[in-house]
This record gives structure tokens, sequence and C-alpha cells, in this order.
């Protein structure tokens, strides 16, 4: 379980499960499938994400849809690991 | 103003031409005979002014001169080049390519020089209102589905460059000849026969290509801006059957932006202009090969909800 930082400001739109990103640090745009709302959620709260938190307080949630998102965010230059 | 044909040829060698173009005015400079041709028979619609005799600004001053390498033998053939503000930004063309170059040129300009609008690689007509917005990459049968559109009612804005409004998310209009290659040619002069064809540009790197003359109420109203209804990706097929099929939102708003000129340029803009245009149009992508079938879908269009 990890905690994670935005490191990148972001703008985003969600059509059905079909979101799409634009990372304005980078200036560039992504669409991805399946994001799980409270990551954007957690985003427009300016928050650090918990993975641990998370995981708690939201039980419905799939837990590997939520670490393959992060891992996604991650390589997307959107959230950083700063905690294992 | 309009001026009359006789006097083309000599603005065209003065100072100049200058054509109100939607959103732009052009000065056109050229002592090419095939210039005067393309400028008198595609843009008779448009008023032509003296570039002496105007009092606003001039957007583009544009020049297509014939040129002759220094060190080419007395045999080799002249050559073309399109100069903006006296700068050329391409290399020469033979010079029966004149007529094209100027085309591809005043493109140019608008999609390289300007930041005022998102501008989209589209094309973009309007019926009832709405504007239908095609981006589609060459050889994709755009043209040619515009060239006839613009026969069955529906008002051209533009065939090349789709300019949003930052504000607004309206189209700007920028009705010019529709460019028209190779086969295309003979479908639409066989289809349509009272289409006006420009002059010919053989053996251009894109093939043959013509353009022909817009309608002249797409002239005329060039300066009514119009809401974005739908946003449809054409594709040309040989003897494919008409498909005609939602296309999903986001998918859409990535292949819009991978279209648009100057998207990365206008940063978070361009991304909330996309954004909006996408979220009020209805999406679709478009297999055809039948141009009925194709006039009978877009005429079905209902306005978006």
């Amino acid at each position: 379980m990890a905690i994670y930082r935005w490191i990148s400001e972001i703008s985003y739109v969600k059509w059905g499960v079909s979101s799409v990103i634009y990372n304005a640090s980078s200036g560039n745009t992504y669409l991805v499938e399946n994001i799980p709302s409270i990551m954007m959620e957690k985003y427009s709260a300016n928050c650090c994400f918990n993975e641990k938190e998370i995981f708690q307080n939201y039980t419905a949630i799939d837990e590997q849809l939520i670490t393959d998102s992060l891992n996604s965010f991650v390589k997307m230059d959107l959230l950083e690991k700063v905690e294992d | 103003m309009k001026i009359n044909n006789r006097d083309i040829r000599h603005t065209l060698k003065s100072s100049g031409l200058v054509l109100d173009i939607g959103f732009f005015k052009f000065n056109i400079c050229s002592s090419l005979q095939s210039i005067e041709e393309t400028i008198s028979t595609l843009y008779c619609d448009y008023v032509h002014t003296e570039y002496d005799n105007v009092e606003e600004l001039v957007d583009f001053h544009v020049q297509v001169r014939q040129v002759k390498q220094i060190l080419s033998p007395p045999f080799f053939n002249s050559q073309a080049q399109f100069f903006l503000d006296n700068t050329a930004p391409f290399t020469p063309l033979p010079i029966q390519h004149a007529p094209a170059i100027i085309e591809w040129g005043m493109n140019w300009c608008v999609s390289s020089q300007i930041n005022t609008h998102l501008i989209i690689h589209a094309a973009v007509m309007e019926k009832n209102g709405f504007a239908v917005v095609m981006p589609a990459p060459p050889g994709s049968g755009k043209s040619t589905l515009t060239a006839s559109l613009i026969q069955e009612g529906w008002r051209l804005l533009s065939d090349e460059l789709t300019l949003i409004q930052l504000d607004t998310y309206q189209v700007s209009p920028f009705p010019r000849p529709v460019s028209l290659k190779n086969e295309s040619i003979s479908v639409i002069k066989n289809r349509y026969p009272d289409v006006v064809f420009g002059p010919v540009s053989s053996d251009t790197a894109k093939g043959t290509v013509c353009h022909i003359r817009p309608p002249t109420l797409s002239v005329k109203n060039q300066h009514i801006d119009c809401p974005i209804g739908w946003i449809i990706f054409p594709k040309y097929q040989v003897d494919a059957e008409t498909e005609f099929l939602p296309f999903g939102k986001a998918q859409t708003l990535m292949n819009v932006a991978e279209n648009c000129f100057n998207y990365s340029v206008l940063g978070q803009l361009g991304f909330d202009v996309l954004k909006n245009v996408v979220d009020r149009a209805d999406c679709y992508q478009f297999k055809y090969s039948n141009l009925d079938e194709a006039v009978s879908i877009f005429s079905k269009l209902e306005p978006p909800k």
C-alpha cells in the first residue's frame, strides 16, 4: 500500500467509461478507460492518494482496478509514489 | 467593392488584389496567367478590392512568382514559388502547379499563423443551422463528399480548415474552392455538370489537382458563424457497404486533437474548447462507396440533442 501525490495539473472529461485527461504540465492528452471516479474526485480535492485509505473507505471498489489505474497515472507523469 | 475580370490582371500585377475570405483578408500579387485564371474563375463571387483602396488591415500579403534557378540550364522549365511577406516558406514547384500552389499556400498561411481559433484539418459544412465537421486524412474521400454535399444544399464553411472560436465554440466560415484530386475530378464533373472547375495542376505530389468554385450562397454568407452539431469521420472504401455508426466521444476528442494544427499551441484552452465542442456534438464514423447513399444519410441528420 502506497501513498501517491499529484505532480501535474490536469483537466479531464468523462463520457461513460472513457475519460480524456489533459496534463497541463506536459501538454499531453490521454484517453483512459474504466478509471474509478474516486481517483478523479481525489484529484479535484487536491489530495494525496492513499491507497490503503481508499481500499478501507471504498470497499466496493475493485482493488486491482485501482492499482492498475495508479500505475497508469504514474506512467502518464500524473502521480508519483511518495511513500511505500 | 467588386472589380471586374479585366481589372484583375492589372491589379494582381501591381499593388495586389485583396480578397475578403471569411475572417481574413488576403492581398494577392502575381503576374502568372494561371493565377489570374484561378482568381477570375474560382473567386469571382468574393469581394475584390485593390490594395491601394483598402482601409482596413490585410492579414496576409501573398505572392506566387515565377522563379528560375540561377544555375539551371536554359531548357530547364521555370518554376513558381509561394511567398508570404516576401519570404518563401516552400521550395519552388513546376510553374504549371501555380494554381495549386496558391491554394496550398493560403491554407498554410491560416493553419500556421493563426491562433485566434482552434484549427482542425477538417471539412465543415452547415445545414439547418448546424455544422458538420469531417476530420479525415488524405484519401478518405472527404473532399469528394464535401463537393457533393455543397451541390445538394449544404453551405460550405471550409473544405480544409475548420476554424473554431475559442469563446463561443462556433465555426467561423472560411469558404474557399474545394480541392479535388485524381478520380474525384471526373466523379464530380459527371455528377454535377454545372460545377465550375479552375485550372488543372497535373503531376503534383498529390497527383492531378483541380479546385471547384464554392457555391455563391456560401460566399455570400461567409460571415455567418455556426454551432457544431455533428462530428463525422468519413472513410471512402471501394465497394464498401454504407456504414454510419455512433462513435465514442472520448475517442472523437482524441482523433480531432490529432487533426488540429494548433491544439498543443493553445494548451489548456485548446483542450477546453475541444471538450465543449465534442460534448455538444453527435459523433459518428461513416464508411461509404456510394455517393447517393452518402448524400441521403447526411440529409437525414437529426439536430443534436
